[in-house]
């Protein structure tokens, strides 16, 4: 379909400006966001992996030992390389040669942000070229201002990058299938192995394509059916080959690797998470978690655009191909499906959207998948239900626009409009910082009613960056700080960082301890009763709070009062 | 699409969304409103009063303004609530402690945010002996019998105290009964998570593989009962694969009773009837056993009335 007439000339520039502003507003934000867990273990592995580096430039037979090979990689070698060598980059270019960032952590981190802007970019191009430039912008912005997505867009992890490449990965495959240019099926087949290298999330990818294929074939698009199938074997023929390529891992004992890593994920950990006032550690999961800890922490404006934009695609893919339905839906109709899914093109589009949410959700439905990570862990289905609250957004405006008569009132009362629904996923993304994982929707009653709940109210013990100015300010010289929840290498990072004075020690033993952090989960308490019982005190020095809702807090040993 | 129309509910559900989160986000007291909370509850708390919060979530910020003198440890982590003659519950939102709603009220005033009531509890019985209390004390005679022969558990009140942190072990404390060679053969106080992460005071025991463990209290004041509690850390324990434990009750040494902990059990309690025969005061005895390869631990508590 051809583009709205609105701001046409800006119209190519938009998505990189909407990703150039959110990388920038992550960036100046991550120093006042603490260091959480598995982020320490990731800049651990990125300082073995750039060591390695180091012995292949300067002796790169010595670099290809497998003694050598495996003492660098072996190191966090559960997860697949790609996003722990880009902050390796990054650390080495932005912060050790150009001096960009005067932080180690955000130079690490500025990787997870930008890969968050292409997520950004891409939903932008992407929606634009479905249903206008309107799509492109509410899609973005959805996405961006979904507040759990920007707390881990700030992150040194694998999340927002997963689902970033997955977003790629898919877009480009589409336009393979869409366009037939041989550049895209040669882009799906190497982002896919860039899928593949970032995160085990890569696995559900060729199964969702399989899917758009055989609705391909049933729907009767021939020719994208073999554009589908050509796209699918060569990110299945060449996707792994990178994946390979990419992992010194792997370069030796490869299968007996490969069958541990697939091990690894297919049989991993049940940890404790909260929900609904219930701590689970083993199957069987709740079936409900997924669904309603998105209904809970996406906003809920952006989940009724989204809400309409399938109701919207629904009723287009309905009337185009199901007699039935199409009786329904006359062709006198004031609808507005038309304009917005409208040819072959778009209808094959919104049912790869649709399969790549429903997909990346699918986990779930079984109750042996583990929900430990809370909404992270279905990320990659985030763009596309941005993507499709993006239709939800133009239906908005159209009808609107068919209410209104005259022009100038019209405009007046879209840009209202725009800016009302944008409004408060701004404020709350806004408000959740540096909060995030702690954010609900006021549907809930935001924390305060999570917490009432029993939903889950912080992992990864990111909010020690929450109680630092309490912890510089309380802590005796030389004092030693029990971390809880946040791993020692995390800690280091504060550390290096200059957030935390210089004479004060991270240590996991309560007993040894001047201070002591608690990061609440209910099965963590057993910790808070150890410092209780060892600090003869239940009152904590500070408590770091959201929305009135305590978080994390800090004990003080008595004696050093 | 049909209901085209109904576009304007679109931005009516973004201005709720919106002013609701608003609300939401400068509706809680902020730290000066907190710090005015001991006040009150100072004033409404008499002798024998516990604290509770309601909702339950905001109970580390009152700790933090009450502090350990209007809040002790235990207060805070107390057997169950018989022992408490009265609740000052400090409420925001509008909330009650579901716990004690139905006890009933003494007092009330509302001061800013907070509302303060006092309840007096309808089944307050006190307790006349506490066993955590007398192990604080070092009162009860502790050791091992195997085979007949016994060997005593020695007090020490210097030693080294040990935390497992995030996954390990419960607080050791710095007094206890050693009573092995290994770190957690010991009787002493600690605390532990019960089956639903509440804490909960109570006397670590180490019950050995072979032969029993053995607490001897003399002059204990008897009253009609003797209410025993057990539970184990719930984290640690809560796959229930450790064999359970057999608590003997010996009253002036007659046996008044046995009974069977195991670990999904949960916290538990056991009541005992003191037999008439037995006077005012004498001497308790309390028996554990278990068929646990490398023995086991067990958290109890016991109050008599």
């Amino acid at each position: 379909m051809s583009p709205t007439p609105l701001y046409p000339r800006l119209a190519p520039y938009l998505g990189a400006l909407i990703a150039s502003v959110y990388v920038v507003w992550l960036i100046v934000t991550m120093s006042s966001l603490g260091y959480a867990r598995d982020e320490g273990f990731y800049f651990y592995a990125a300082r073995h992996y750039q060591e390695w580096f180091e012995i292949l430039l300067t002796t790169p037979r010595r670099a290809l030992d497998p003694a050598v090979l495996d003492t660098h990689w072996s190191v966090n070698h559960e997860h697949p390389p790609l996003m722990k060598l880009l902050f390796a980059l990054a650390h080495a270019v932005f912060y050790e040669k150009l001096a960009w960032f005067t932080s180690a952590g955000t130079a690490y981190r500025s990787v997870g942000a930008l890969l968050a802007g292409v997520a950004l970019a891409t939903v932008y191009s992407w929606g634009r070229s479905v249903a206008g430039i309107r799509a492109g912008v509410a899609a973005a912005l959805a996405l961006g201002l979904m507040p759990h997505f920007f707390y881990h867009a700030h992150l040194a992890c694998f999340d927002v990058p997963v689902a970033s490449l997955w977003l790629l990965s898919a877009f480009a495959y589409a336009q393979a299938v869409h366009g037939g240019r041989p550049r895209w099926f040669v882009a799906a087949s190497l982002l896919y192995g860039l899928l593949l290298s970032t995160k085990h999330n890569a696995w559900l990818l060729p199964p969702a394509l399989a899917v758009h294929l055989i609705w391909l074939w049933l729907s009767g698009e021939r020719e994208f059916c073999k554009r589908s199938a050509c796209a699918l074997g060569g990110m299945l023929l060449v996707g792994p080959l990178v994946f390979f390529a990419s992992w010194p891992w792997l370069w030796h004992d490869t299968w007996q690797r490969l069958g541990d890593y697939v091990a690894f994920h297919a049989n991993h950990e049940y940890y404790n998470m909260e929900f609904l006032g219930q701590t689970y550690h083993r199957p069987p999961m709740p079936r409900l978690y997924a669904p309603v800890m998105t209904i809970a922490t996406v906003p809920s404006i952006v989940l009724v655009l989204f809400a309409v934009g399938l109701a919207v695609a629904g009723a287009a893919l309905g009337a185009a191909y199901g007699p039935r339905l199409r009786a329904r839906f006359p062709s006198n109709d004031d609808s507005t499906i038309a304009p917005v899914v409208e040819d072959a093109v778009t209808h094959s589009t919104v049912v790869l959207w649709c399969i790549g949410l429903v997909t990346s959700y699918a986990p779930w439905l079984s109750t042996d998948t583990p929900i430990f990570g809370g909404t992270k862990h279905w990320l990659t289905a985030y763009p596309f239900m941005a993507l499709l609250a993006g239709l939800g957004f133009r239906w908005t405006l159209d009808a609107l626009a068919r209410s209104i008569a005259a022009p100038r009132p019209r405009t007046l009362a879209s840009a209202a409009v725009a800016v009302v629904i944008a409004a408060p996923p701004l404020v709350m993304t806004l408000t959740s910082h540096p909060f995030g994982l702690s954010f609900y929707a006021p549907l809930v009653g935001g924390a305060p009613g999570a917490a009432t709940l029993g939903l889950n109210r912080t992992f990864w013990g990111y909010t020690t960056g929450s109680l630092e100015p309490a912890v510089n300010d309380l802590a005796p010289p030389g004092a030693s700080l029990y971390l809880h929840d946040t791993a020692l290498a995390s800690f280091a990072m504060f550390e290096r960082d200059g957030r935390i004075r210089p004479d004060i020690k991270g240590t996991l033993d309560i007993a040894s301890s001047d201070l002591a952090l608690y990061h609440h989960e209910p099965h963590m308490r057993r910790v808070e009763y150890q410092i209780w019982s060892n600090y003869g005190s239940v009152s904590p020095a500070a408590v770091a709070t959201y929305q009135g809702v305590p978080i994390a807090w800090l004990y003080r040993r008595p004696r050093v009062r | 699409m049909r209901g085209s129309r109904l576009w304007f509910v679109i931005p009516v559900v973004a201005l709720l969304e919106l002013g609701a989160h608003l609300w939401i986000s400068t509706r809680a007291p902020d730290p000066t409103e907190w710090a005015a909370v001991a006040a009150p509850v100072s004033r409404l708390a008499g002798p024998g009063a516990a604290v509770v919060v309601a909702p339950r979530w905001a109970e580390p910020l009152a700790r933090h303004v009450l502090g350990d003198e209007l809040w002790p440890i235990a207060d805070l982590a107390r057997a169950d609530d018989r022992g408490v003659r009265r609740v000052v519950e400090i409420s925001l939102f509008g909330a009650t402690d579901p716990a004690t709603a139905a006890w009933p009220v003494e007092r009330e005033l509302s001061e800013g945010a907070f509302r303060f009531t006092s309840r007096t509890n309808p089944r307050y019985e006190p307790a006349l002996f506490s066993l955590v209390e007398a192990v604080t004390r070092a009162e009860p005679n502790v050791f091992r019998r195997v085979e007949g022969t016994r060997y005593p558990c020695t007090w020490k009140q210097n030693l080294a105290p040990s935390t497992g942190g995030l996954h390990g072990h419960l607080a050791f404390p710095r007094e206890r009964y050693v009573c092995g060679k290994r770190l957690d053969e010991f009787v002493g106080v600690t605390l532990i998570d019960d089956e639903r992460f509440e804490p909960r005071q109570c006397v670590w025991v180490h019950v050995p593989s072979a032969g029993e463990q053995w607490l001897s209290l003399e002059d204990v004041p008897f009253g009609r009962k003797l209410e025993l509690y057990a539970g184990s850390s719930y984290f640690l324990m809560r796959d229930g694969t450790s064999a359970p434990v057999a608590i003997g009750v010996l009253v002036d040494g007659r046996p008044a009773g046995k009974v069977v902990y195991r670990d999904p059990d949960g916290w538990s309690r056991f009541a005992f009837e003191i037999p008439k025969s037995a006077g005012p005061r004498g001497r308790l005895e309390l028996e554990f056993s278990s068929q646990q390869a490398g023995g086991r631990s067990l958290c109890v508590a016991a109050e008599t009335r």
